[in-house]
């Protein structure tokens, strides 16, 4: 092989270096795909809105229950032709952000609490206040601190589509063989505590823990923090409570958990997340969000599990999220998209999402659904737990926020750093993140 | 007569490099737009600043490079991709063994074992990743059921993060296998085998034969796939991404290469101008090594 020849090859290979430059710059070109969508002239009435939208969801788990709701919704307005896009939870963001930004967003698409202050705050999100005027929306079907967490600044963005608070599930039969008796109604701290250890004296199989959650604000830390008596954050304030003494306790109580080895750390949580131990008899107790129950509904063990409201300490409470219909500013077939985003927040739609999804609707009088997935394991607690729950804490950095906690937290659950020091570290950096807007 | 001929002989070959120009075009035309101007944005995007969904971009001269530099996460960065590309070029000594074994005139399914060897190279990345994590589970995983044999309790291979970026440097070892075999094999049957046959004759050993044939007429061949794996070392991200599963993983703080880098600080923190800055970096990181790497051939690669 000559030199020459060699750095032709190369040559090719110097290509490939480029790429991750490639990457970047490839979405920085404006404008957007004109000309693709039709555009109804004037509002007219329903069955005449005729065109093509595009509604995004992450996941595959509603899938069923979406594209039912898309064949109710056709029979309305035979002209409307609704496409799905389902992207997998961990690129979703990534995705949409990268559309926001080349002027591609989908019509209508699915909100978290995490993402919409700065989507609403940009412009990126139409205000509902239109259709909640005429009357095609009423905001009092849905519980209060779900409008309230899809409005910024006075002004709602979303047309709320479930909501989901935190319990605890456990293992009847796990408890029974170690000999525990099982969690009551109004139980604390303390007891829990007490029921943990007593577990891990009584489970004899080494590969079965006590307790697991997944360590995430939403299902673990948030609501140890809360109960604690401890503040997070929010959009109108600047100073986050994860250094307070509440909130370091709140942590310790999950640091504290995987050191005596009553929990799995966070290492091998990543392997094997909360959900699946569970549903496979791996964990005896499990605080569970009432969304992510899939693995327990189709678990060969379900007739063991049971479900219990949070323990208290200094108080009852729990984080309540949930997901939210919104429809993108630059929406090309606006008048489509509304109707959409009308629809799927209407009973009609909610109570489909209830039978075919394992989620809590949003809409009143819909949550029976929910209950009856699963009858005998006492559901009505997530539904419940509406009444004490307090919004999950947003902020215009909140992505980014996530994204520091996700990088700190570990260290402190698994012991390989102090709490108190981890603590101060994130408060730290939480707290730079919310002065930047 | 001389001198108009010549004239005439300069007027052809102007229209005829004019038409290769021509031909040139519909290629030359994407490299330009696909590639050149691409990066001739991003290094514009690494003086800026940028807003949130690049509506403000704002120029920061080159605050972002200052902070590349003081970037607490940087140097693990680059030891990880340091790592990374160390462990897959232990794949080229090892390649080449089984690149001789496989050319052994008279070895029987020469061709099946090829193809064996090759297949990892035109498998998905994605489907890859799925197989090895299952395989590196800590709890549940292949490895560690097959080391329990031995009494050996692993660890969580891919969410510890002391041993995470060698274990993802295994894989890309077993990834680009078959290519570094395909591109030695051809290199070794290249090779004359009267040569050979002179060696032996004057007595050479196997050992000696190695030595003073095989590799001198090979190092063209290895020359170019250590520079190919230096260069997909350093550009690590995909496999790293799909088999650690990003951020969620908590050993993933600690293993960020630098291209993981660049993805966490343009597309989950959204600073594209610091990730700009970033790229650029990569880029100008990658040209040097390999601009090195063919200053120090002169003295290892042998050109008949």
């Amino acid at each position: 092989m000559q030199e020459r020849t060699l750095w032709r090859k190369l040559l090719a290979g110097g290509a490939v270096a480029a790429l991750s430059v490639i990457t970047l710059a490839g979405c920085s070109s404006g404008g957007g795909n004109e000309g693709d969508r039709d555009v109804p002239d004037s509002a007219e009435s329903p069955g005449d809105i005729s065109g093509e939208i595009f509604y995004a969801m992450w996941g595959e788990a509603q899938r069923a229950g979406v594209e039912k709701n898309i064949e109710k919704f056709t029979q309305i307005h035979p002209d409307i032709k609704v496409t799905v896009n389902a992207t997998p939870f961990g690129q979703y963001w990534t995705k949409l952000q990268t559309q926001a930004e080349s002027g591609t967003m989908p019509d209508v698409f699915w909100m978290n609490g995490v993402n919409l202050t700065m989507y609403a705050t940009e412009g990126m999100l139409e205000p509902i206040n239109t259709l909640v005027d005429s009357g095609r929306i009423d905001t009092s079907k849905y519980p209060e601190a779900m409008n309230e967490l899809y409005t910024v600044s006075g002004v709602q963005y979303g047309v709320p589509k479930d909501y989901g608070t935190v319990a605890v599930f456990y293992n009847a039969q796990i408890f029974d063989d170690a000999r525990v008796s099982h969690p009551e109604p109004g139980w604390t701290w303390e007891d829990f505590d007490r029921i943990a250890k007593e577990l891990g004296e009584g489970i004899t199989d080494p590969s079965i823990y006590p307790v697991t959650a997944d360590l995430s604000g939403q299902t673990s830390y948030y609501n140890t923090i809360l109960q604690a008596g401890g503040t997070l954050f929010g959009p109108d304030s600047d100073v986050s409570g994860f250094d307070a003494p509440e909130g370091i306790k709140g942590l310790e109580f999950w640091a504290d958990l995987v050191t005596a080895g009553l929990a799995p750390t966070p290492s091998e949580l990543s392997d094997t997340n909360s959900e699946t131990r569970f549903a496979s008899g791996k964990a005896a107790m499990f605080w569970a969000g009432s969304h992510s129950i899939d693995r327990a509904v189709e678990s060969d063990l379900k007739e063991q599990f049971r479900v219990v409201e949070l323990p208290r300490d200094k108080e009852q409470a729990t984080i309540i999220h949930g997901l939210a219909n919104v429809v993108a500013a630059e929406s090309r077939n606006m008048e489509a998209a509304q109707a959409f985003q009308e629809f799927l927040g209407s009973e009609e739609a909610q109570r489909t999402e209830g039978q075919m999804n394992n989620v809590i609707p949003a809409y009143e009088g819909t949550q029976d659904e929910y209950v009856k997935i699963m009858p005998e394991w006492g559901l009505q607690v997530f539904v419940d737990a509406a009444q004490y729950a307090r919004p999950y804490p947003i902020a215009y950095s909140g992505q980014a926020i996530d994204a520091v906690e996700t990088k700190l937290l570990p260290a402190a659950f698994d012991g390989s750093k102090p709490v108190r020091e981890v603590a101060e570290e994130l408060a730290a950096q939480v707290n730079t993140l919310l002065a930047r807007k | 007569m001389e001198v108009s001929r010549a004239r005439h002989k300069r007027r052809a070959i102007g229209i005829e490099s004019l038409w290769g120009w021509i031909f040139l075009l519909p290629t030359m035309g994407g490299v330009l737009v696909f590639y050149i101007w691409p990066v001739l944005r991003t290094f514009y995007y690494s003086f800026t600043k940028w807003g949130a969904f690049g509506r403000s971009v704002e120029w920061t001269g080159l605050s972002n490079y200052e902070r590349l530099l003081s970037d607490p996460d940087m140097p693990r960065a680059l030891f990880n991709s340091l790592l990374y590309t160390f462990v897959i070029l232990l794949g080229v000594p090892l390649a080449l063994v089984f690149a001789s074994l496989i050319n052994r005139p008279g070895l029987r399914f020469a061709t099946v074992y090829r193809v064996a060897f090759f297949m990892p190279y035109v498998a998905m990345p994605a489907a890859i990743a799925m197989v090895w994590r299952m395989i590196f589970a800590g709890d549940y995983g292949v490895l560690n059921w097959v080391l329990g044999f031995f009494g050996i309790r692993g660890p969580s291979w891919l969410t510890d993060s002391r041993t995470a970026i060698v274990a993802v440097g295994v894989v890309g070892v077993w990834a680009s296998f078959g290519f570094i075999m395909i591109v030695l094999s051809a290199g070794l049957k290249s090779i004359p085998p009267e040569l050979y046959e002179a060696a032996s004759l004057d007595g050479a050993s196997n050992w000696r034969q190695f030595r003073s044939i095989t590799l001198p007429l090979l190092s063209p061949s290895i020359f170019f796939v250590v520079i190919m794996q230096v260069i997909s070392g350093l550009q690590l991200f995909d496999l790293l991404f799909t088999i650690m599963g990003g951020n969620s993983n908590p050993a993933m703080a600690k293993s960020q290469s630098l291209v993981y880098l660049f993805y966490n600080s343009s597309f989950i923190a959204n600073d594209k101008g610091y990730g700009s800055a970033i790229a650029m970096a990569i880029l100008l990181f990658v040209g040097l090594v390999t601009i090195v790497q063919f200053i120090l051939q002169r003295k290892w690669v042998y050109y008949d």
